[in-house]
């Protein structure tokens, strides 16, 4: 162990990586400052620009951004009341009320500070889980495989909170535009309409953006938010009685955010709603909650922030992605040349214990980011969104364009963005899609192995102690969206 | 009709057997699955009324000042391309500030040509 630590900090410490991190950080931290950028749309579009980049060195750009976007998050839902993420809107509760009571910098300083605690924990988490995981990951044949995979992909259509069977058809949808191009097996073109560009599978980048960027700015244009704004200075060092206050909440919400990380679809906003109501029941001052108690600031955020970080556990050790930031960094990872699972620690050691050590020292830079550097967050909020979408546009497009030199790639682009808009529009998510067309491939192939193996015998999928426990958790699921629906009707 | 079109396009590939399955036999059972669910859905909400509003300005706007990229390029420069985005996509908004326009495509030039120096020689601007 220790000498994988030292592995992963001599890489984290050269000139170069410890710039991107920061360079991640300061992007996140942008993006989750404001509202209506979204840290999956900014990965995509920042994807591009990493392909020059050394694999450890983007991936671990990429990761700043998504953990740093839930430190930046914070300030808007305290200061403005309105969530910079989706995974800051139980801390608009109480931070905003804290903000009304001419505290807004208590209330960011322990958003901050249990988002470090949670950080750093989640970190150490990392360190000992993946490896554990990846070992018991050996035993798991293409079977097993498949049935992870199919897991992961109900999973994310219970949670998602839409129709089961409309997200079963988006879903599949996804898995069959992930079809289209070179057939891995047989190297026959699938539906290409010999279209040369097809041939190579449509981008997962286009998709991305796609899905998530051009939507989301269609969206910000059609309902613009008036917002009340705590934009001058403000105290921001906590006194003894808070720190008392905010550290038992935060490691509450890091142990919450943790283990609902590792649930493919369970995520991040999941985390922080249930944390905020365990906190709201455990908690000394329960009558201060939803008036300004600073517990529940601390407990979302740091369960948000465990969330994001431990979503890398199952992809690091299993290469499953468990939501679509997930799904974009497994992609970058592919793109790299490399394959995420339970051999990558073994032969990728630098990229695994880099990225592990990257995290320890990104949750540090964000802390001095979003703690006594916050007067400088809040000045980019007076920037109006008017002058920032069309540049998100330009720089989704110049960004594809840059990536593959093909122009015709702007047409799919087009086509997935309709798609996403209408995904919208009919209020049913793209996470789904997302996760069928990159999961699609996979089970395809580890299902086609598995019935080569059994020569064509289904009983491969239930006849091993890990088959039939991926199972039992798929017919679960099923049943708990099931028996809810019916209680809620 | 996606799903009955997937199966359709699925029967120009071989389905081989479950042994060894050829390249149709996925997307064939896939479209059919699709096609039922689809079906179930339809019947489901037959009766159900639901009103669904699209806006067709901010959509019709935002794709089309991407669309101007790659209708554009063979023929124009990508700085020209780039300002006729900012121009078409801040026609949603209403007294959208001149100045404010000017900015942004000063921003989005000085990024072209830096694009140009050092990651695409032959990009065309």
């Amino acid at each position: 162990m220790i000498e994988n630590l030292a592995t992963g900090f001599e890489v984290v410490f050269t000139i170069q990586n410890l710039t991107f991190i920061l360079l991640g950080c300061v992007i996140g931290t942008l993006v989750g400052v404001i509202p209506g950028i979204g840290p999956t749309a900014s990965i995509a579009i920042v994807l591009p620009l990493t392909f020059s980049l050394e694999p450890v060195t983007g991936i671990m750009m990429l990761a700043g951004i998504y953990y740093g976007s839930q430190y930046g998050g914070s300030t808007t839902a305290i200061l403005l009341n309105t969530p910079g993420e989706n995974s800051s809107v139980m801390t608009c509760i109480d931070g905003n009320q804290m903000a009304k009571k001419g505290r807004p910098g208590i209330a960011i300083a322990a958003a901050a500070i249990g988002s470090f605690i949670a950080g750093v924990l989640m970190v150490i988490a990392i360190a000992f889980l993946s490896p554990l995981l990846s070992e018991v990951a050996f035993k798991f044949g293409p079977a097993e495989f498949a049935l992870l995979m199919l897991f992961g992909l109900v999973s994310v259509i219970v949670f998602t909170d839409q129709d089961l069977l409309k997200g079963i058809v988006i879903s599949l949808i996804g898995v069959s535009i992930g079809m289209i191009g070179a057939d891995v097996n047989s190297g026959i073109n699938r539906f290409t309409f010999d279209i040369s560009e097809l041939i190579d599978k449509i981008s997962f980048v286009v998709v991305a953006i796609g899905l998530f960027a051009v939507p989301e700015i269609i969206k910000n244009l059609q309902h613009p938010e008036s917002m009340t704004r705590f934009l001058s200075k403000f105290k921001i060092v906590p006194n003894k009685d808070e720190f008392r206050r905010i550290i038992p909440a935060s490691l509450r919400g890091t142990f919450i955010g943790g283990i609902l990380g590792l649930i493919p679809g369970g995520g991040i906003t999941t985390a922080s709603y249930a944390a905020y109501a365990f906190d709201k029941k455990m908690s000394k001052h329960k009558e201060e909650f939803g008036k300004g108690a600073i517990e529940g600031v601390a407990a979302p955020e740091s369960a948000n922030n465990a969330a994001a970080q431990s979503g890398f556990i199952p992809l690091l050790s299993l290469g499953i992605p468990e939501n679509a930031v997930m799904a974009l960094m497994l992609s970058s990872l592919m793109i790299f040349g490399i394959t995420p699972g339970p051999l990558m620690i073994e032969t990728q050691p630098e990229l695994f214990w880099g990225l592990v050590i990257s995290m320890l020292v990104g949750n540090f830079i964000l802390l001095i980011l979003n703690f006594p550097l916050i007067h400088i967050w809040v000045q980019v909020l007076r920037v109006p969104y008017r002058m920032l979408y069309p540049l998100i546009l330009f720089f989704c497009c110049i960004g594809i364009f840059v990536t593959n030199t093909n122009i015709h790639e702007l047409y799919i682009l087009a086509a997935v963005s309709i798609f996403g808009y209408l995904l919208y529009v009919f209020d049913l998510s793209p996470v789904t899609f997302i996760l069928g067309f990159v999961l699609g491939n996979m089970f395809e192939e580890n299902f086609r192995r598995a019935l080569s193996i059994s020569q064509g015998d289904f009983s491969i999928f239930y006849s091993s102690t890990v088959s039939l426990i991926i199972l039992f958790l798929i017919f679960l699921l099923i049943f708990v969206q099931f028996f809810r629906k019916r209680l809620l009707s | 009709m996606f799903g009955s079109f997937l199966t359709f396009l699925s029967l120009d590939y071989s389905y081989g057997s479950l042994e060894n399955m050829g390249p149709g036999f996925f997307p064939r059972w896939l479209g059919i699955i699709i096609f039922l669910s689809g079906c179930f859905l339809f019947l489901k909400n037959f009766l159900v009324e639901t009103k669904v509003e699209i806006s067709m300005r901010e959509p019709l706007t935002v794709i089309s000042s991407m669309m101007l990229i790659p209708i554009g390029y063979n023929y124009i420069g990508m700085i020209v391309l780039s300002i006729s985005l900012i121009f078409l996509s801040t026609s949603c908004i209403k007294n959208f500030p001149l100045k404010e326009k000017f900015v942004l495509i000063s921003i989005a030039t000085v990024t072209l040509i830096l694009i140009k120096l050092f990651f695409l020689p032959n990009l065309k601007l």
